[in-house]
């Protein structure tokens, strides 16, 4: 019962998660163009709890939507890296995300009342 | 001690335990199956390694360069597994993902060539074959029996083919040779089948119905024979190893020693007033390159004579003590060395040749001898030869070496002529191969000669020979002449 529980609990804050995984990722971009391993450890200072391996596929998936765009670039340690800026349909994107965040959020607020 | 298996991730190498590579291939291939064909997927594939190819860089240290199951398994939690990546991203993916799991648990690979000793009855050649082809092994096994009885050629290839293919040892290579794909759940899967081979016959006995029962039971028979055979193998031959490496060592010690002393010996004495069979070996040496001879030839002798000696001490410290590139190195100088001292040889060998034929002291010849008024031979000396011709008409004359002519000292008193050895005089020289050699004097018959020999000189009459063997009763008149020459 207790394992049930608990494990329905993490599929509720997985599907929070990945509700806003892409917003978040966005919004790390928006800041400053960026690799992956800086995105996830941005994500990680956030305290937002991520499963590293899950951001690559995101990122291929936006980038297939058209709101980023990559391009690689020299590192000093190791192979080069891709970073990624968004696209002008992707700060559209992000513009929408961001009202329907705060539309959310406020619900919340309302409904918590 | 593990085995290590290197790999190439994301263009960079990583040494991994066996185990970890397992477990790394294997989720690999669940995160490919999750991500689906294409492109994309690749690319989304390449990311992931790259991101674990870093990661994994920063857990490698100067102590510790391999990487660990538990390196992965904390690289694969950090990551996330393929049920994390259904749940947190889902989408796009997860539609067709079923789909391929289904068609990756039974994928199938190109399969290889491998010795199946879990399903072994000698040395598991069959039962490799069987797999490789996807045939039941017993059709080779026929194969090979047939062939036994057919002359017995069945014998060599079976040896050949037991040397040639290399046993499946490791599950990564066990799942080659079924030709199935490195996936986490062949893996399993390989864990749960049976790894013992007398466990695996077990199973197969049980399987079998009574006529199945026959014809395998002498097929357990054999092998039942040959693991006794190997136990007994098994044990014996660390015993036998190393013995054999004492002895290369010891023989290959005592050769390299004498090369060596050998090579000084020569290249001290190529210059000094040395003799060999009466000629100087300077005068030889001076003809040819001699001190690079002896460099070449001590190289080409020594240096296999050494890596023997290394074998032989690696047997006995059970520890590979040369490594690949000192051992190229090596065997490139031997292959130098031998070709130059080849050439050198043939270059020069017919020079030496000559000298050693045209030198003065070693050309045959023959001085004529007058016997004018001669009646009366006397021989002193073992290396006297005297020897009457039957041919009336052959002018009586000396020959031999001119060394060995001089060593004759010949004199006439009144009519009577005496050969006899001189008594050499010792020189400071140490000479090899300066043995004398026998002389001749030839004489006709046709001079009444009394021959008289004395210690160690002989005569060769062939006079009486030729009587002998033609009419006997001329015998009489050649016995009244023996007993001339025995007086």
């Amino acid at each position: 019962m207790e394992d049930k529980f608990k494990k329905s609990l993490e599929n509720a804050a997985a599907q929070m998660r990945k509700g806003v995984l892409e917003f978040a990722i966005l919004l790390v971009i928006a800041k400053k163009k960026t690799y992956a391993n800086n995105i996830i450890s941005q994500m990680k200072d956030a305290k937002l709890t991520v499963v590293e391996g899950t951001v690559y596929p995101l990122l291929s998936r936006l980038k297939n939507a058209e709101l980023l765009d990559y391009t690689w670039k020299e590192s000093k340690s190791g192979p080069p890296r891709k970073y990624y800026t968004l696209t002008k349909k992707g700060q559209q994107f992000l513009a929408g995300c961001e009202e329907q965040w705060q539309n959310l959020e406020k619900a919340i607020s309302n409904l918590k009342k | 001690m593990k085995k290590t298996i290197l790999i190439n991730l994301n263009n960079q190498s990583f040494q991994l335990e066996e185990a970890a590579y397992e477990k790394l291939a294997g989720y690999l291939e669940d995160i490919k199956r999750h991500c689906g064909a294409g492109a994309d997927a690749a690319e989304v594939i390449a990311d992931i390694e790259n991101s674990m190819a870093e990661k994994l860089k920063s857990s490698i240290t100067p102590y510790k360069e391999v990487i660990t199951l538990a390196d992965i398994n904390s690289l694969i939690e950090i990551m996330g597994t393929a049920e994390d990546f259904d749940r947190e991203v889902g989408g796009s993916n997860s539609e067709n993902s079923e789909d391929q799991q289904e068609d990756a648990s039974d994928k199938k690979v190109k399969r290889k060539l491998y010795r199946d000793t879990d399903n072994a009855v000698i040395g598991g050649v069959a039962a490799g074959l069987g797999n490789y082809f996807d045939v039941d092994p017993v059709l080779f096994r026929i194969i090979f029996c047939a062939l036994i009885f057919a002359g017995g050629s069945a014998f060599p290839i079976y040896i050949l083919l037991w040397i040639a293919m290399p046993e499946a040892k490791t599950a990564y290579q066990k799942l080659e040779m079924q030709g199935q794909a490195p996936t986490l759940a062949a893996f399993k899967n390989l864990a749960k089948t049976g790894k013992k081979l007398q466990e695996n016959w077990k199973k197969r006995w049980q399987k079998h119905n009574a006529m199945g029962k026959i014809f395998s039971l002498p097929l357990i028979i054999i092998n039942g024979i040959f693991l006794a055979l190997r136990k007994i193998w098994n044990a014996l031959w660390p015993i036998i190893k190393m013995g054999f490496g004492i002895i290369l060592s010891i023989i290959s010690f005592i050769f390299l020693g004498a090369i060596g002393v050998g090579s000084l010996i020569l290249i001290l004495y190529s210059h000094s007033s040395y003799q060999l069979s009466f000629i100087p070996i300077s005068e030889l040496t001076n003809l040819i390159p001699s001190t690079w001879l002896i460099l070449t030839g001590f190289l080409s002798l020594a240096i296999p004579t050494a890596l023997l000696l290394i074998g032989g001490v690696s047997i006995i410290r059970k520890k590979t003590l040369i490594n690949f590139t000192s051992g190229s190195i090596m065997i490139g100088i031997w292959m130098a060395a031998g070709i130059f001292f080849c050439a050198f040889t043939l270059r020069y060998f017919p020079e030496i040749q000559n000298k050693y034929e045209n030198y003065n002291l070693l050309v045959e010849t023959k001085n004529v001898v007058d016997m004018k008024g001669i009646t009366e031979i006397e021989a002193n000396g073992h290396l006297i030869n005297i020897f009457v011709a039957a041919n009336t008409s052959t002018p009586a004359s000396l020959s031999g070496r001119k060394i060995d002519l001089e060593n004759i000292e010949m004199k006439r008193v009144g009519d009577k002529l005496i050969l006899a050895e001189k008594i050499l005089e010792t020189k400071n020289e140490i000479c090899l191969n300066c043995n004398l050699r026998s002389i001749e004097l030839i004489v006709a018959t046709s001079s009444k000669l009394k021959i008289k020999v004395e210690s160690g000189a002989s005569v060769f009459d062939e006079t009486v020979v030729i009587k002998e063997n033609n009419i006997e009763e001329e015998k009489e008149a050649s016995t009244t002449e023996k007993e001339i020459i025995n007086e």
